[in-house]
């Protein structure tokens, strides 16, 4: 019940602060409208490292404890994490095109750094559906999930240590928090923007988490029947 | 408004990509 209400709570911020970031909040000077696109592009950003960061951390866990829950919990992270990946580089596409003229530039190292991220998580997905064996698919997730996560900070920091395209924070560093490098109105609308993300990120989470759960409860019953029928077929030889 | 296009090509992606991973999952947890 408390993660349905969870749910509307995270669909009505979602919706308005959609309708006050697309009408109410100013367009800007120089980049114009397009610039609208970067609150959903930056808030999937972050929910994107924030879903890997998850994943890394719950793989350590299951090295450590060997409870599959945390596999479930990695899972959750990886597979949202990659759609927040791919949104996150949609949106930067849509507003390159009219504020660069380009769509994409592999030179930039930004650009290719977060592409890898997409790669590597995808990557990640596929290798869980090579075995069947629950226990051995989380160690493999797990390592797979914790050296991926190596790219995060590589990505973050790839404006500040590279040059390139991508312009660096504009609040996301230390200096910048208490001096952004935006007016009031569209800092508080990109804050706005990433804590309803960050909601409907939450309720994503614990549904995904929830499924993974049952889907593991259905192959441990498939497991048993399997050997279950198996020992009715030695007994009948 | 300007830049049309990008605008509703980036927030139809990404807003109708949250809805209906949103209903996928509601709709497979539905079915376990």
């Amino acid at each position: 019940m408390k993660t349905r209400i969870l749910g509307w709570v995270a669909f009505v911020a979602v919706a308005v602060m959609a309708l006050v970031a697309l009408f109410l909040v100013p367009a800007d000077l120089n980049q114009g409208d397009a610039q609208r696109i970067m609150y959903p592009h930056v808030a999937s950003a972050w929910l994107a490292y924030l879903s890997f960061g998850v994943t890394a951390l719950a793989g350590i866990c299951w090295l450590w404890r060997r409870d599959l829950r945390f596999d479930s919990v990695a899972l959750s992270g990886a597979e949202i994490g990659v759609m927040f990946t791919a949104f996150a580089i949609w949106g930067g596409m849509m507003w390159g095109r009219p504020v660069w003229g380009v769509f994409w530039q592999w030179e930039d190292p930004r650009l290719t750094t977060t592409a890898l991220l997409l790669a590597l998580y995808a990557g990640y997905l596929l290798l869980r559906r090579l075995t069947d064996d629950p226990e051995r698919r989380a160690t493999r997730a797990a390592i797979v999930g914790i050296v991926a996560a190596v790219d995060i900070p590589i990505v973050h920091f790839s404006v500040e240590w590279w040059r390139g395209l991508h312009q660096t924070a504009t609040i996301g560093s230390p200096d910048k928090i208490l001096n952004p490098a935006a007016p009031v109105p569209f800092v508080l609308t990109l804050v706005g923007m990433v804590l309803a993300f960050t909601l409907t990120w939450t309720y994503l989470m614990i549904r995904r988490y929830q499924l993974a759960q049952a889907d593991l409860g259905r192959e441990e019953s498939a497991r048993v029947e399997r050997i279950m029928e198996a020992r009715a077929a030695e007994a009948t030889r | 408004m300007t830049d049309v296009g990008y605008i509703v090509a980036a927030y139809g992606v990404i807003f109708g990509g949250l809805a209906l991973y949103t209903v996928t999952l509601w709709r497979r947890l539905r079915r376990r």
